[in-house]
């Protein structure tokens, strides 16, 4: 019997320099046919347009979805707005904030970024951020040191892995999620050198292939606790959904 | 269906990437079900590049599966006309791997343009690795000065790969590689669509990206049956001249 599947990292509705179908349907058909128990997801419009709008249109669409897990977003960019947003967040029913600095173009390095992981601490959520960057992962640490907050690493891959893990082994409430991490043996000594209970499978679906981060994962000859953990126990664990089969 | 992965690398790597040796990449290419790797060394492209191409000739001799390309480096151009000279008359050596990056010259540098006029005599392809608009630019140059060349833009150039489409489109010579670590879900659909089916082929980048990695995106990329076997084996066959 398969294990339950969490994916948590997808998104739905328009980017501005690809053709791909981000569709709500394309999202739904694809974690239909892949057998997603439940999917993180959000709106493109709050990276690209207006988070607050993104974030509603982002609770809509969970709200007719049960197997769908709404992710807030804001641009702090913009500053203003970023706390009202994140406060109260979790009683609307966001479940996690994501960041998209190289999406969107600001450095990791700002203090508007530290505020909004203040913000988050205070509302008890868990933040997702991109880190493909060399340094990107180092200005994460610095950024939420002290904080209670749990904090999900997403976008790395072989150049800058040495660099998150340097930053999992320093700061323990911090994750992996798996999208990007194609190489072979980047997903192993995750694994081994830091623990299967900090991967979490991400797809980036539909931007991104699914099969490829689904079958990286379940090639990586993890034995089956650890398989379970990075299929969705640990997301399941961190949202507080009880397991992965929601 | 047997695959043809026309790009592997054996050797080391700087960052936290499992090594292929040739035992490994068989392991990997019996699990995946991979009749032919062309692969390359590492040792070549960020080393003693006649070291790496003569411990990779050494490494795959009497390994039927596995076919070699030369590196070569712009920046040591005698040398690398003698790695030419020496390897591609090899019948399991496919093609030459041109590192313009690493050698700090740009693809159509004079003596980039001199290894491309003195590899034609071998006709084999030539892999590349453009990643920038005057990367671009300049394999378009250099495809419009060398016709009778081939040329394959390696791993869909990551996130560049509707450049890399687009020159294959406009550059009949130039092959695109569906592969590597950049899984953006609309490109394998889109480089057959756009290029036509004969001139995509397939390449894991192994092991910067793990074969199974690669092969999720033909196995999302919504083509029939014909057009899956000529992107993973028809058309690299053809292109390589590698009989199975």
């Amino acid at each position: 019997m398969n294990q339950p599947l969490a994916d948590a990292n997808t998104l739905f509705g328009f980017w501005p320099s690809r053709r791909a179908d981000l569709s709500l349907s394309a999202l739904k058909q694809v974690l239909e046919q892949n057998q997603v128990t439940f999917a993180c997801t959000l709106s493109t419009v709050g990276i690209f347009y207006d988070f607050v709008e993104g974030n509603r249109r982002t609770l809509q669409a969970c709200a007719d979805n049960p197997s769908l897990l709404p992710v807030g977003t804001v641009d702090p960019r913009r500053h203003f707005g970023c706390a009202a947003e994140i406060a109260g967040a979790r009683a609307r029913g966001l479940r996690m904030f994501s960041l998209f600095p190289e999406t969107q173009g600001w450095s990791l390095g700002v203090s508007c970024f530290r505020e909004v992981a203040e913000a988050l601490s205070r509302e008890g959520l868990p933040l997702m951020v991109e880190c493909s960057a060399p340094g990107a992962a180092t200005e994460v640490l610095r950024a939420a040191e002290g904080l209670d907050l749990p904090v999900i690493l997403s976008g790395a891959d072989h150049g800058n892995l040495a660099e998150a893990m340097a930053v999992m082994r320093r700061r323990p409430r911090t994750y992996l999620e798996t999208h990007a991490l194609a190489s072979a043996g980047g997903l192993e000594a995750v694994a081994t050198e830091i623990g299967p209970d900090r991967l979490i499978f991400g797809s980036r679906s539909p931007l991104h292939y699914f099969s490829s981060a689904y079958l990286r994962l379940k090639y990586a000859g993890l034995d089956s606790q650890a398989s379970a953990a990075a299929r969705g126990g640990n997301l399941a664990a961190l949202l507080g959904v009880g397991d992965a089969n929601h | 269906m047997p695959i043809i992965d026309t790009h592997v690398h054996l050797g080391a790597w700087p960052t936290p990437v499992t090594g292929l040796d040739v035992a490994e990449c068989e392991r990997l290419m019996k699990q995946f079900g991979i009749a032919r790797s062309c692969v390359a060394s590492t040792e070549a492209a960020m080393g003693d590049l006649a070291a790496g191409n003569q411990a990779l000739a050494e490494a795959i001799e009497g390994h039927p599966t596995l076919l070699g390309y030369c590196a070569i480096n712009p920046n040591l151009l005698d040398l690398s006309a003698e790695e030419l000279a020496r390897h591609l008359r090899r019948p399991n050596f496919v093609g030459a791997k041109l590192q313009a990056a690493y050698g700090c010259r740009p693809l159509d540098s004079p003596p980039a343009r001199e290894l491309v006029k003195r590899s034609l005599r071998y006709d084999k392809p030539i892999l590349v690795e453009p990643r920038t608009r005057e990367e671009f630019d300049a394999l378009n140059r250099l495809a419009a000065d060398f016709p009778t060349a081939k040329f394959v833009i390696a791993a869909m150039a990551a996130a560049c790969w509707e450049e890399a489409v687009g020159l294959a489109v406009a550059r009949t010579n130039v092959i695109f590689q569906c592969g590597g670590a950049h899984a953006a879900r609309d490109a394998v659909k889109y480089a057959m669509d756009e290029i036509g089916p004969h001139r995509v082929i397939w390449g894991s980048d192994a092991p910067l990206a793990h074969p199974v990695y690669a092969l999720g995106m033909v196995r999302d990329a919504e083509l029939d049956a014909g057009m899956k076997d000529r992107l993973l084996q028809a058309n690299a066959g053809r292109v390589f001249g590698i009989r199975l």
